[in-house]
């Protein structure tokens, strides 16, 4: 067992539950605060606002304070959590980190394709995680087919890096694309769904993108791209 | 007085849906609401076309963009905008003129929506 890989992909969760969470607490802030502005527009033509010196007062007063909750939710995230350790490092070190803990059913074939790439400060956990979250959504979709497919490449274009995943799965409809990394649409991490979304925030965090493409075959091909 | 702007306001969150349809009858749209794409489409099929659609970008699991892109090829709406707490992922669709993020003033979001249609 990898503990440093298990540990990361438990904060990972958390980060996504957090977000879901920020997400949620944002809209119902939001619905207040459209509230109270229109209640604010409403009473400022009643003489309640002129009599009363504590309407104005209030209804910036909660104007203010939804704004600061607002930021505040902003800030909490399980990300400063984790302790990341970068260090040049070709792309394929973590990839393979992150292989050695997916199980591969028997009828699932994996091609790997190391293509030269160029040392970026990486930290391998965090490679690793991403792997096993593509990987495991793979192998999700593939699995129970007769003879399924997955194929894994690193590859370097300048000073970019790049990992796919491509299975042979039935794939996701093109006007599915979009919301398919709507978090928690599976609670398994590391299943479509919950893993794509930690796949892509690990990305992100690299300041890179990860994208989805239907595969040769019909499958789902997922890029990263670290640049 | 002046005529209202037909607006369309598609969002599942039923509080975002109530206060937001306040502020902007408060100035001078006439809304229609629909809490999903469903409901959105029958609501077009019913009421024709809209001078502007502000289209929440997760509708229970549903995109958004979808309804929002197929609202502005059927020219269902002129001005198309997406609500969203979360700005968009890299360039703005195809298709959209303008991007809401749901922490933004009623003043703005008001503004935003009233010049998009002054520019049509």
């Amino acid at each position: 067992m990898d503990r440093e890989l298990e540990e990361l992909a438990r904060l990972s969760l958390l980060e996504e539950r957090l977000s879901v969470l920020r997400h949620d607490l944002a809209n119902r802030l939001n619905s207040i605060r459209n509230g109270a502005f229109y209640l604010k527009r409403k009473s400022e033509r009643t003489n309640l606002w002129v009599e009363d010196p504590r309407f104005p007062l209030f209804f910036d007063l909660i104007e203010k304070e939804i704004v600061s909750g607002t930021k505040l939710l902003d800030q909490a995230s399980a990300a400063d959590l984790m302790l990341r350790r970068f260090e040049p490092q070709m792309l394929e070190v973590g990839v393979k980190r992150g292989l050695e803990q997916v199980r591969i059913p028997a009828t699932v074939a994996l091609e790997t394709d190391f293509g030269q790439c160029v040392p970026k400060p990486l930290w391998d956990v965090e490679v690793a995680l991403l792997t096993r979250c593509l990987v495991e959504n793979a192998v999700e979709a593939v699995e129970g087919a007769h003879a399924g497919r997955i194929r894994l490449r690193t590859r370097s274009e300048g000073e970019g890096a790049w990992l796919t995943v491509e299975d042979s799965g039935p794939g996701i409809p093109a006007e599915a694309m979009a919301s398919a990394m709507q978090p928690f649409r599976s609670e398994k991490p590391g299943h479509r769904g919950i893993g794509l979304n930690i796949a892509r925030r690990i990305v992100r965090r690299y300041e890179g993108n990860l994208e989805l493409h239907e595969s040769e075959g019909g499958g789902l091909a997922v890029e990263a791209h670290f640049p | 007085m002046k005529p209202s702007i037909p607006v369309l306001l598609v969002d599942d969150d039923a509080s975002n849906l109530l206060t937001l349809t306040a502020l902007l009858e408060e100035e001078g749209f006439e809304v229609v609401a629909a809490r999903s794409i469903r409901e959105a489409r029958a609501v077009v099929e019913a009421s024709g076309v809209f001078s502007a659609a502000l289209v929440d970008r997760n509708l229970d699991g549903d995109d958004g963009l979808a309804l929002a892109a197929e609202l502005r090829a059927s020219a269902a709406s002129s001005v198309v905008f997406i609500l969203s707490g979360d700005p968009p992922e890299s360039d703005m669709p195809e298709g959209i003129d303008g991007w809401l993020l749901k922490g933004i003033s009623a003043y703005e979001l008001i503004r935003q929506v009233r010049a998009s249609l002054q520019a049509r």
